[in-house]
């Protein structure tokens, strides 16, 4: 292995690191708000790739709203707009 | 694609993995910014991809001239490069021939590029505007012409792959730069989805040099990046976007509905809007291309804060004012040839620069009120922010507000709208405001930012990176959580899209 490539190998730890960041913040966001996810992906030109990942998100929606995480977003969402005198 | 959206977020989290994955075989990863880049371009419309090609190839190609016309002894090995041999076969013949020409010969090649490079964004920003004002001119002297239109949208992004294509040729041409030869590392500076759609305008020998070689994981900057990208957010998604949809839209679409407060109060409420909006895109920008392994410059730097109008153009659009600086205003002679010909360097370099963001009168008008306010200064010589501190407070209290009067002429949809708005502050009674208590806190949000210590913003860098990891996620997860509760009902474009 040539230096270059041996200083990045080893530097490879922050990458790690940030990779477990990024994809846990991602998954977190997505039970914490799955159906404002699955109604955005609506938004898209109709593909299979959007259509797959708004069946994953609705799947996901289903499994959280007995836990009843993604109600408290759809809770405080609403209040915030009725805060501002306007409904969604 | 706007950064703000569910779109954005899946599309790097597919960019982010297979980037760094292929980050050992470099030339993969470049490739693969480089299609990755284009699709990102495509989804606003894929016709114009074939302008961004163009546009890569065509600098290319003249950077390779104009290098090979300066240093004739190196033709030979220059010509049997296949792009160079394709696009410029008749100037290294005549480069060949005679040698001693070589800076008459790369003088025109810079000329041809440059005048090339301006042409295509003439002819898609500006034909439109020139042809209706010399029709309108003409017809005042009884002369009725039709130029016609060109029937077509301003392609996204125009004027900042100009930008890039114009640094790359010019430094090639200047010595600052060797050309690239390789034709994928000029597509993906001039393409690279973070700065490609509104900046920040990145050098080309800033950036190609870090296309050389594999990136370093060790160079990514995890708490300021994270900062740029959720302070971005928020800034774009809460407080430009209530502010702009809620009070400044409306006011600007009908001034004579307003009264005075108002009307002022949305003069200063755009100020946050546009500071808010435009350096919440590049923020994200430079988070996002670091993530990737690449450094952008600073483009913001808490610009109201300025005491002259100088130091705002050093807060302000940095790397805009820079590159105006080195290509227009320097070239003009910058202030080396006595005070009148600074102050038209100065007036001739705002007026451009204004004339860049749009094609409209207004935009000029703003960019000379910015060129006579600078030619002021250094005719009154306050151009220094030292001073004491009631001496520093007026100064920054004028400097403020000439930028918030200018900033009339750059919202307004014309000139003469412009002039409206001021007519109808001056007529207009003070009616009770009716801007909420929602946009008057965003706005006081917003003017905070400019306040807040540069040591605060590094304090919470080093926290975050120095945080559990648990923290390190729950941070974002909370603060994305919270901007979507806040967030209006749709996300405006981005102001500097339309540039």
């Amino acid at each position: 292995m040539q230096p270059e490539e041996n200083r990045i190998a080893t530097a490879a730890r922050p990458l790690r690191r940030l990779a477990v960041i990024l994809y846990a913040s991602l998954g977190l966001l997505l039970l914490a708000m799955p159906q404002q996810i699955a109604d955005r992906l609506d938004d898209f030109e109709p593909n299979p790739v959007a259509h797959a990942a708004k069946l994953a998100a609705e799947a996901v929606a289903k499994v959280m709203a007995p836990l009843g995480i993604p109600q408290l977003f759809g809770r405080a969402r609403k209040a915030f707009l009725e805060a501002l005198g306007e409904r969604n | 694609m706007l950064f703000p959206t569910v779109e954005f977020a899946l599309f790097f989290a597919v960019v982010f993995p297979v980037a760094w994955a292929l980050n050992r075989f470099n030339t993969a990863k470049k490739f693969f910014l480089t299609a990755v880049s284009y699709l990102f371009y495509s989804f606003w419309d894929w016709r114009f991809l074939f302008l961004l090609l163009f546009s890569s190839v065509f600098n290319f190609a003249f950077g390779l001239i104009i290098e090979a016309l300066k240093h004739p002894s190196s033709l030979r090995a220059q010509a049997s490069s296949p792009a160079a041999t394709a696009s410029g076969t008749g100037l290294l013949r005549s480069a060949r021939n005679d040698g001693r020409d070589g800076a008459r010969h790369s003088k025109a090649a810079i000329t041809l590029a440059v005048a090339g490079n301006l042409a295509l964004l003439g002819y898609f920003k500006y034909y439109d505007f020139l042809s209706a004002n010399l029709s309108a001119l003409l017809a005042r002297l009884g002369v009725q012409t039709d130029f016609g239109s060109t029937g077509l949208a301003l392609p996204i992004a125009i004027s900042f792959l100009t930008f890039h294509g114009l640094s790359y040729v010019i430094d090639v041409y200047r010595g600052v730069l060797k050309p690239s030869h390789s034709l994928m590392d000029l597509m993906l500076y001039i393409a690279f989805f973070p700065h490609l759609v509104a900046g920040p305008i990145v050098r080309a020998h800033d950036f190609l040099a870090q296309l050389a070689k594999p990136s370093d994981p060790a160079r990514i900057l995890l708490g300021q990046s994270m900062l740029l990208i959720l302070g971005g957010l928020i800034k774009k998604v809460v407080i430009a976007s209530h502010i702009s949809t809620r009070f400044v839209d409306p006011v600007f679409i009908n001034p004579p509905d307003f009264g005075s407060v108002d009307l002022v109060l949305a003069m200063y409420a755009y100020a946050i809007v546009i500071y808010c909006d435009f350096s919440a895109y590049t923020d994200i920008a430079i988070g996002v291309a670091n993530l990737l392994g690449y450094r952008f410059p600073q483009n913001f730097n808490q610009p109201y804060r300025a005491l002259t109008l100088q130091d705002f153009w050093r807060r302000w659009h940095m790397t805009l004012s820079g590159w105006l600086r080195d290509y227009l205003y320097v070239p003009l002679g910058g202030n080396r040839f006595g005070a009148l010909m600074t102050y038209r360097n100065l007036l001739l370099t705002m007026g451009l620069g204004g004339l860049w963001h749009g094609a409209g009168t207004q935009f000029i008008v703003w960019g000379l009120i910015h060129g006579a306010g600078l030619s002021l200064e250094r005719l009154l010589g306050i151009g220094s922010v030292a001073g004491s501190w009631p001496i520093r407070a007026l100064r920054w209290f004028i400097t403020f507000n000439i930028v918030c009067i200018a900033w009339i002429f750059f919202r307004s949809q014309s000139f003469d709208a412009a002039l409206d708005y001021f007519r109808a502050i001056g007529a207009s009674a003070p009616a009770p405001a009716l801007a909420s208590l929602m946009v008057l806190t965003l706005m006081a949000l917003g003017f905070a930012t400019q306040f807040l210590p540069q040591s605060l913003f590094t304090r919470i860098e080093r926290a975050y990176e120095h945080a559990p990891l648990a923290a390190q996620i729950a941070l974002p997860v909370l603060i994305i959580w919270i901007i979507s509760v806040l967030a209006p009902a749709g996300v405006p474009p981005f102001i500097y899209f339309q540039f």
